[in-house]
């Protein structure tokens, strides 16, 4: 059994208010192995992100998190702002949604891939341009041609890419992807799941959060489903997926185009929230 | 490589027309201002008791000021694009050689009170972007208020009250040393850095404000490569900019500091050529100003250009 990357116990948050504030996140549990695949899958609102964000250290100030999230042996939500900080790009890399808005538009889009190297593995101008043009070759981009262009001139899927060999770049093992596949054409998403997967294969831990079935489909590796501020269900991605025990999770397969689009009825989603 | 080309010729045709215009206009002024000109030249070259009738008639023939207006204008434009300026009403001399010296003064001036505004404006509007609304910010907003609204002669009166004739640390006016330029570039340095300290203050905080500034942060980088890669080069591009726009106030600016500090510059030349109605002057001074004003103008583009190919000159940032 690999080494337990991230072990989160009873994590719960809660936004502020009377009466202790509305509950956000309640009682997560989770574990992720070095070098595990892990998809965490809920609707809008169902706290994914909550998760996600107390995960990287992002958490917004005014909610209160309690319970414990084990990173490498240390709780970072014990951790003052600046020792999270710390983790960024050394331990944990988060991979953004929007490629256009997280790339610097006036740096050419290698050298941002370069300073990675030089900043955080204290490579050699040279060698940081060599390792540099292997990623970008791996990833299908050229180095001397679309590495040499601004973010604003390559097209989101290049973009999206340009992320990736980052993240590859990174010194960090453990990559939390929050929604990659937010608003792209079913093409482009079934590349970016795969590019995930690649991450994994080159070693990376990858922690993935989307609302998409097919997405979690396909990357396979551990599966929770998330609704309503809970984990309803985890497991395996290939038993979740091929036998969901919990109401949610079958209610959102016979959503899908293919099961013929059935809504999940409102009177089962009701009956749920009282669970 | 073909978008800088474009900018440089756009900005050069763009200058032959504001060229054109400003010495258009300088001629028109001149020309419908009431009274006499030819009477005048006559009274400013000798005195208004000496002057004969006779007099004024043979200035009016010898500086080309008889004849319908259009006649004179197209004369007056001919020699102008054979970069004759002709020589100054008053004194007789050429009025291209007055101009580059005077020119080489105000430049002076201009330069140093630029590396003043500069000096103040970057470091306090840096310090007021990253930490907006708290103590330094507020402080230099306060501050940039009062600057602005004061007009650059107080603060020069004020300058000149206190370190010359207060303390005697410097001299009040004049132009033989290096002393003397301090007063003058600090009042032009100081009213410029009013505004430009707020714009570097909000290029700096809403760079920080921008999504790849807190992913480079995310992806690990921090303290100075972080501000001098990725935050002052975005922040550079507004506060360029800016810099064209406010260089029509230093030109400005020089006409009263020139003036109050008695500064040999373009600005003093100008105003005593449309005291004395030395057209000559007048036009020289305006079309070299303006000239001045559109080659700034394409050097901040051409540098907007550079740090940032993928935009339009002047365009915001995304």
């Amino acid at each position: 059994m690999k080494k337990r990357m991230l072990e989160v116990n009873d994590l719960t948050v809660r936004a502020p208010g009377p009466t202790g504030g509305k509950i956000l996140v309640d009682g997560i549990d989770l574990v992720i192995r070095q070098g595990g695949l892990f998809t965490l899958i809920g609707e809008t609102g169902s706290g994914k992100s909550i998760v996600a964000q107390a995960l990287t250290g992002t958490l917004p100030e005014e909610l209160s998190p309690s319970g414990r999230v084990c990173f490498d042996g240390v709780d970072i939500l014990r951790l003052s702002a600046h020792e999270r900080r710390s983790l960024w790009g050394r331990k944990l890399f988060l991979l953004p949604q929007e490629p256009e808005r997280a790339l610097d538009p006036t740096m050419k889009v290698a050298a941002q891939v370069e300073e990675i190297f030089k900043v955080l593995r204290y490579s050699s101008r040279r060698k940081a341009r060599e390792e540099t043009r292997r990623l970008f070759a791996r990833l299908g981009l050229s180095a001397s041609n679309e590495g040499r262009r601004y973010p604003c001139q390559l097209s989101g899927g290049m973009n999206q890419r340009v992320l990736f060999a980052m993240a590859l770049a990174s010194p960090a093992n453990f990559i939390v992807a929050d929604e990659p596949t937010k608003g792209l054409d079913p093409l482009l998403k079934r590349r970016v799941t795969d590019l995930l997967g690649e991450l994994n294969r080159l070693g990376k831990t990858v922690f993935c959060i989307t609302h998409d079935l097919l997405v979690a489909r396909r990357l396979g590796g551990n599966l929770a489903v998330m609704f309503r501020t809970r984990i309803v269900e985890k497991g395996p991605a290939e038993i979740v997926l091929e036998r969901p025990s919990h109401p949610y999770t079958q209610g959102l397969f016979q959503a899908l185009p293919e099961n013929g689009l059935h809504p999940i009825p409102a009177r089962m989603l009701q009956e749920m929230q009282g669970v | 490589m073909g978008r800088l080309i474009r900018v440089i010729t756009s900005r050069l045709v763009q200058g032959f027309v504001v060229a054109l215009a400003v010495a258009s206009l300088t001629f028109v002024v001149v020309n419908v201002t009431p009274g006499d000109l030819a009477l005048q030249i006559a009274v400013a070259r000798h005195d208004l008791e000496s002057v004969t009738p006779a007099m004024v008639e043979q200035i009016r023939k010898e500086e080309g000021l008889e004849g319908p207006v259009m006649r004179r204008y197209f004369r007056w434009l001919a020699r102008t694009l054979r970069f004759d300026l002709g020589c100054s009403l008053v004194n007789g001399r050429p009025v291209g050689e007055e101009l580059i010296h005077r020119f080489s003064y105000t430049a002076r001036l201009a330069g140093a009170g630029l590396l003043v505004s500069f000096l103040l404006a970057v470091p306090l509007g840096i310090a007021s972007g990253i930490r907006p609304g708290r103590g330094v910010d507020r402080f230099s907003e306060l501050l940039s208020s009062v600057l602005t609204a004061l007009p650059s002669f107080v603060i020069g009166v004020f300058f000149v009250l206190v370190f010359a004739i207060k303390l005697h640390w410097l001299p009040a006016a004049g132009f033989t040393g290096i002393r003397h330029m301090v007063l003058p570039a600090l009042t032009l340095g100081i009213g410029l850095a009013a505004l430009s300290t707020r714009i570097v203050a909000t290029a700096v905080a809403d760079v920080r404000s921008r999504f790849y500034y807190r992913f480079a942060r995310m992806k690990g980088l921090g303290g100075m490569h972080l501000i001098l890669r990725h935050g002052i080069k975005n922040a550079a591009i507004p506060v360029l900019t800016l810099l064209g726009i406010q260089f029509a106030h230093l030109l400005d600016g020089a006409v009263v500091i020139e003036t109050l500090f008695a500064w040999p510059g373009m600005g003093r030349f100008l105003l005593e050529g449309i005291l004395a109605r030395d057209i000559p002057v007048v036009q020289g001074a305006g079309l070299l100003i303006g000239f001045t004003y559109v080659a700034v103008n394409m050097a901040v583009d051409v540098l907007c250009v550079a740090l940032s190919p993928s935009r339009n000159p002047g365009e915001a940032p995304p």
